[in-house]
């Protein structure tokens, strides 16, 4: 079962959650300390998405233009996930947002061609970025296509030599793709001077970015970034907006969880927040994002804020899925302080409207080719963390006899990860949960740190 | 940059969630830049003692760096734009 949207029926604004989120994100600080002003960012954005990034506007038009590019592959689809029902037995209605149907195959092109469009808009004739796997790299190029910019992306080296084809694709779409460290830059000939055999970072290929960017006299070049910043994730909200539109057109007209992967938060903010708005409104919606067990942000990251610079990086406490408060071991007195997480999507968690959970890899690739084997669709590998969270889910209102509404986000397929169902397949993947020893030496190990300042209401 | 002795667990391969593959145990030791990974920590310690590991090998000002918290990604680019403009 598939519920479309007409063309003409998509949304038309996008949503910010920075206008509700009932404890007010502070700016982030520059090199100076002090808050960033718009036209600091001018170097590295145009001036229309910088307006974005620090709008306090609930809804934003999306320009007629934007849509009909939009309209290549958007609405997407809401499927409902009949036969993963059948065969879970549950009496759990799931719905998912098919991501994977945009030219790049995930949620990244809903961002990045905005960011073309309006780049192209301000004049900018050239967009760099950096990419990992590539994912957000192909996403780009092919937005530049769309718009008729030039695109150069610098894809981490280790990435390069793993995934051929996304570099592949993305000379497809005209942008041109080069291994970072690269000899194009300041920052790439140094690192190689030193290190000629060095596999590059996304740190590197950032700054390579941002370089050749802002060292274009011209000023006929931008940056442009696929997550964590806030009018990364405005524009993917449109995802849950037409969720919500096409769960009204079937006379769906209460959700009850809602469950997205989150790396750096944007395809998980996508879908789920039109419903923190709901649940800041008074609605009863569980809103998970889920990530790795292998490398938790959320459910264990220590999120120790910098003093007098608080809110985004608050200590979070959530539950372990051992069942214990956890905070990640400290290598040093003060811990490991990590924070890769969108700062809406951490205050959102902070605020206590969402709940983070942490999957193990073997259960999502478990879980991934129970979905391609009922619901046909390939998962990537992220989306699959989300799958793990439904089918956990819909078993448990098979338990309880609930008829709940589930609504996940299929953030992508998984046609360029397939070496990684290779090696579960053949039993090359393993996990390691932590033995309750370290665990609780590693709680003892905290006990006597100070308990850093939480910004919330109280509300949730 | 920070070259770590041999460790039986360097082949290892974990997924890495800034990249979006798989990577070995060596690269988050040495990616590319004078520190490991500040994620190395979150992604390892539950399959052996990576905090104690680091201990042995980095300095005491490596380490103090190593757990300093991370800038904003708008304060990380107009770092890099000041170096930038510095530089040229």
């Amino acid at each position: 079962m598939k519920v479309f949207l007409s063309e003409e029926e998509i949304p038309r604004q996008w949503y910010n959650l920075a206008a509700d989120l009932p404890t007010p994100l502070l700016p982030p600080l520059g090199p100076d300390g002090n808050p960033v002003r718009p036209e600091d960012l001018s170097p590295v954005f145009p001036m229309n998405l910088i307006e974005q990034e620090v709008s306090d506007k609930r809804w934003i038009d999306i320009p007629e233009e934007v849509l009909q590019l939009l309209y290549q592959w958007r609405p997407s689809p809401l499927h409902r996930a009949v036969y993963l029902e059948k065969a879970l037995k549950t009496p759990a209605r799931i719905y998912y947002k098919n991501e994977g149907v945009s030219p790049a195959g995930s949620h990244k092109p809903n961002t990045a061609v905005p960011q073309a469009w309006y780049n192209k808009q301000f004049g900018i004739e050239r967009l760099t970025t950096e990419t990992g796997a590539g994912q957000w790299g192909s996403a780009l190029s092919y937005a530049c296509a769309l718009v008729g910019l030039k695109c150069k992306v610098f894809m981490v080296r280790i990435s390069f030599e793993q995934k051929p084809f996304r570099k592949l694709m993305m000379n497809v779409w005209g942008a041109e793709c080069v291994p970072s460290p690269s000899t194009e830059t300041k920052t790439g000939r140094d690192i190689l001077e030193h290190d000629p055999d060095t596999p590059g970072s996304l740190g590197i290929a950032i700054s390579e970015a941002v370089e050749t960017a802002v060292a274009d006299t011209t000023g006929k070049t931008r940056y442009s970034l696929g997550s964590v910043l806030n009018h990364v994730l405005l524009h993917q909200t449109i995802i849950g907006l037409e969720a919500k539109k096409q769960l009204a057109k079937i006379g769906e007209k209460k959700v009850d969880v809602v469950i997205g992967c989150a790396g750096g938060g944007s395809n998980f903010a996508g879908l789920s927040f039109p419903f923190v708005l709901d649940k800041i409104n008074g609605a009863q919606i569980d809103i998970i994002p889920v990530e790795p067990t292998s490398c938790p942000t959320l459910t264990r990251a220590p999120f120790a804020y910098d003093h007098g610079d608080v809110a985004k990086m608050t200590p979070l406490l959530p539950m372990h899925s051992l069942g214990h408060e956890f905070v990640s071991p400290p290598i040093h007195a003060g811990g490991l302080r990590y924070h890769g997480m969108a700062p809406l999507v951490s205050a959102a968690v902070v605020e206590g409207l969402l709940t983070p959970k942490a999957m193990n890899q073997l259960k999502c690739y478990e879980s991934a080719l129970f979905w391609a084997r009922t619901e046909g669709f390939i998962p990537a590998p992220e989306t699959s963390h989300a799958i793990a969270a439904v089918i956990d889910e819909a078993v448990k209102a098979r338990e309880e006899g609930k008829e709940k509404v589930i609504l996940f986000n299929w953030s992508g397929h998984g046609l360029m990860d397939l070496k990684g169902y290779e090696s579960y397949m053949e039993g090359r993947l393993t996990d390691y949960p932590l033995p309750e020893e370290d665990l609780q030496k590693s709680l003892k190990s905290i006990e006597n740190l100070p308990k850093p300042k939480v910004a919330k209401t109280g509300r949730w | 940059m920070v070259r770590i002795a041999s460790s039986p667990y360097e082949d290892l391969e974990t997924g890495c969630p800034m990249l979006g593959h798989p990577v070995p145990l060596r690269y988050c030791l040495e990616p590319g830049s004078e520190l490991p990974c500040r994620r190395i920590v979150l992604c390892w310690q539950e399959r052996f003692d990576i905090a104690g590991l680091l201990r042995e090998v980095l300095t005491p000002e490596q380490l103090e760096e190593l757990e300093k918290a991370p800038k904003q990604k708008i304060s990380q680019l107009l770092e890099l734009v000041a170096k930038v403009k510095k530089g040229s």
